[in-house]
């Protein structure tokens, strides 16, 4: 296995002039390869959250490896690809499942990991008391609950989001938000550790949280098969690509840039990405790590190609049944004649609502040729379905649009 | 090759400012009027915001009340592209029906985008009475919606007779009901809240710990304690200014 991460300052932080708060981490050792994510949160009652977020990286990562060397390994032997909810997911949903022997080994791995984390940001609380910059800019019920060793969990508090790989087992654990995304050997992409619907908009689940043992979600495989790819990213990065797939196209791009140039490329192109990103997207602080297996990496390039194709072909649907719509919409009006303010005003808005589609469709052919030409340069043949604007006869062609498709990217055998 | 190239997406994320309007029989004359008239003026001034803020862009949506409910367009729409058609003042106040409708518009599949690529939305109630529905049922299936917990929401209390512990129960606090008793300071209170409240909303980040709806609350106090006919509970109106209704 090989890794690239990187953690940058995000741009509301420079604004405001607070300090980087994520943390990423990654160790690749023989067969043992762990690759932790955490972001502190960034509220002033949380204003050591960037040393917590390291501690939490690093006793993680302590933990991982005890917890490694000390299993029984066997206790994974054979399972296949299992998620777990967080408890409090499972209670809420009366849905709740009697611990298995991974199970319990997992909750203590948990337990071991708030526990080492307490304790750790404990003593460091002792050992460095508030700054004068902290004086100053701390509410003072928090100095006077520091000052009491009350809430350091809050101070200090942030997420954590961990991947652990062995030669015979994979596991994944997320207290939080931010996303973790993995690829398999055929280059599908998937989200192998379920959702905690608590995390929603700027609310998330924390390890300072007093029932955060209860708040890790998992998953685990030791069926012989382990992910080409995982990437861990902060929260920073899902926020600036609103949709799901829009992220996995830019981790499809570093992908590409690991197998098609190199490894330092890709680091290099991502460490310049990150603060780009925080600017035109979220504006948080953005941490991204990526650990794949080198040598199956370019073997799956053309179905992440033919994954990007597909999900503008996707899109490009979408919006040709938009398009239809429009004009039925729009032939709807005429046929009745226009005679009330309303009928004029939703008659405009089709109109540009339809020149608009037009625009965004243009822009999806674009990338849809780039990939077709990416995927097979010898027998490129630009898309073309024969929905377009000049078409006086449109509104009869949408009827057709099924018809009318390229034929989709196929996996090769 | 850039990461960041033509192939790769980052859409601008969404605030999206809901305007619930009261168009019952009592709200007729000078008051809708006067509803018509601030909202057509502000929406110009909520464009300026989306387009000078690189945070968010900021969309629309606008829900009427009285013996049913009626969106006025079937998506939010841009604020540089909303064209306010003037509403119309008949019938009851069906409060209750209008919290059913927002909790439905108030997901995936209705209004909103995914949460990552959003702000909470803003929403603004403005009333000049009180529910002849099952407001109690209304409310109680919205306040479970996660978008409305995290919204932004002011209501605008239009004279006394409007029923300010029912506004009180929708926004989740006192300080977040204006009552305005005159024609002027319904427009002023009008075009201050759905300013204020989508260029703190659409921000990636408030002041300090305080929350959007805090931040909000606390701006327009301040913004509307001078507006003679406006009061609200942070900021009781002084003895020398008018807080009697006057809606002629």
């Amino acid at each position: 296995m090989q890794e690239i991460h990187s953690t940058c300052q995000g741009e509301s932080h420079k604004a405001t002039n607070k300090v980087c708060q994520d943390y990423s981490y990654v160790e690749i050792t023989n067969d043992l390869t762990i690759a932790v994510v955490c972001d502190g949160h960034g509220g002033e009652r949380y204003f050591r959250s960037d040393i917590g977020s390291k501690v939490a990286a690093e006793v993680t990562a302590e933990c991982m490896r005890l917890f490694i060397e000390g299993i029984d390994k066997n206790i994974f032997l054979g399972k296949p690809f299992t998620q777990h909810n967080a408890l409090s997911t499972e209670v809420k949903n009366n849905d709740y499942h009697k611990g298995t022997e991974v199970e319990k080994v997992m909750r203590q791995l948990f337990s071991s990991i708030i526990y080492n984390w307490r304790e750790k940001i404990l003593s460091h609380a002792i050992a460095n008391p508030l700054t004068e910059n902290e004086v100053a800019v701390v509410p003072q019920k928090a100095q006077q609950e520091f000052a009491n060793n009350v809430g350091h969990e809050k101070t200090y508090g942030c997420t954590l989001m961990c991947y652990v790989q062995t030669a015979d087992y994979w596991l994944a654990f997320h207290i939080g938000d931010g996303k973790c995304i993995a690829f398999d050997e055929e280059g599908r992409w998937l989200e192998p550790i379920p959702w905690d619907d608590k995390c929603f908009l700027n609310k998330t689940t924390s390890l300072c949280d007093s029932s955060a043992i209860d708040e890790f979600r998992f998953c685990y495989a030791s069926d012989g098969s382990f992910p080409l790819s995982v990437f861990l990213g902060s929260d920073g990065i899902d926020d600036s690509f609103g949709e799901t797939p829009n992220m996995i196209n830019f981790y499809v791009q570093i992908l590409k840039t690991i197998a098609k140039s190199s490894v330092e490329e890709a680091k290099a192109s991502l460490e310049e990405a990150l603060p780009e990103l925080s600017k035109i997207g979220s504006k948080d602080d953005m941490s991204v790590v990526c650990v794949f297996d080198e040598n199956r990496l370019s073997d799956v390039v053309p179905q992440l190609i033919g994954w990007q194709r597909n999900n503008i072909k996707e899109q490009i649907d979408a919006i040709n049944s938009k398009i239809q719509s429009l004009y039925e919409k729009k032939k709807i009006i005429e046929d009745k004649q226009i005679k009330e303010k309303k009928d004029k005003i939703d008659f405009d808005y089709t109109v540009k609502d339809i020149d608009r589609s037009f625009k965004i469709k243009e822009s999806l052919i674009s990338k849809y040729d780039k990939f077709s030409r990416e995927l097979s340069p010898e027998s490129f043949v630009p898309y073309s379905d024969g929905i377009c604007p000049e078409n006086k006869d449109l509104e009869e062609s949408t009827n057709d649009i099924t018809e009318q498709q390229p034929v989709p990217y196929k996996e090769e055998e | 090759m850039g990461l960041l190239d033509d192939v790769v997406s980052v859409p601008r994320r969404t605030m999206t400012l809901f305007f619930l309007i009261d168009t019952s029989g009592s709200m007729q004359g000078n008051k809708i009027g006067a509803v018509n008239d601030a909202v057509v003026n502000v929406l110009p001034m909520l464009d300026e915001i989306s387009v000078s803020n690189p945070d968010a862009e900021i969309k629309v949506a606008a829900l009427e009340f009285s013996n049913g409910t009626r969106w006025l367009y079937d998506e939010p729409k841009l604020a540089s592209d909303f064209v306010w058609q003037d509403v119309q003042a008949s019938g009851l106040t069906s409060l209750g029906a209008a919290c059913l409708e927002l909790n439905n518009k108030l997901s995936r599949s209705g209004f909103m985008q995914s949460a990552s690529g959003s702000f909470a939305p803003a929403i603004i109630l403005l009333s000049d009475g009180g529910p002849t529905d099952d407001f109690v049922s209304g409310l109680s299936k919205l306040k479970g919606n996660n978008w409305f917990k995290a919204a932004i929401k002011i209501a605008i209390a239009i004279g006394d007779d409007a029923d300010k512990d029912v506004l009180t129960q929708f926004t989740g606090t006192n300080e977040a009901v204006f009552t305005v008793h005159n024609i002027d300071a319904l427009k002023q209170v009008i075009r201050i809240v759905a300013v204020t409240s989508s260029q703190i909303g659409s921000k990636s980040s408030t002041a300090g710990d305080v929350s959007k709806q805090e931040q909000v609350i606390k701006d327009i106090t301040e913004a509307t304690k001078d507006i003679d006919g406006a009061q609200s509970e942070a900021a009781p109106a002084p003895a020398s200014t008018d807080n009697y209704d006057d809606w002629d």
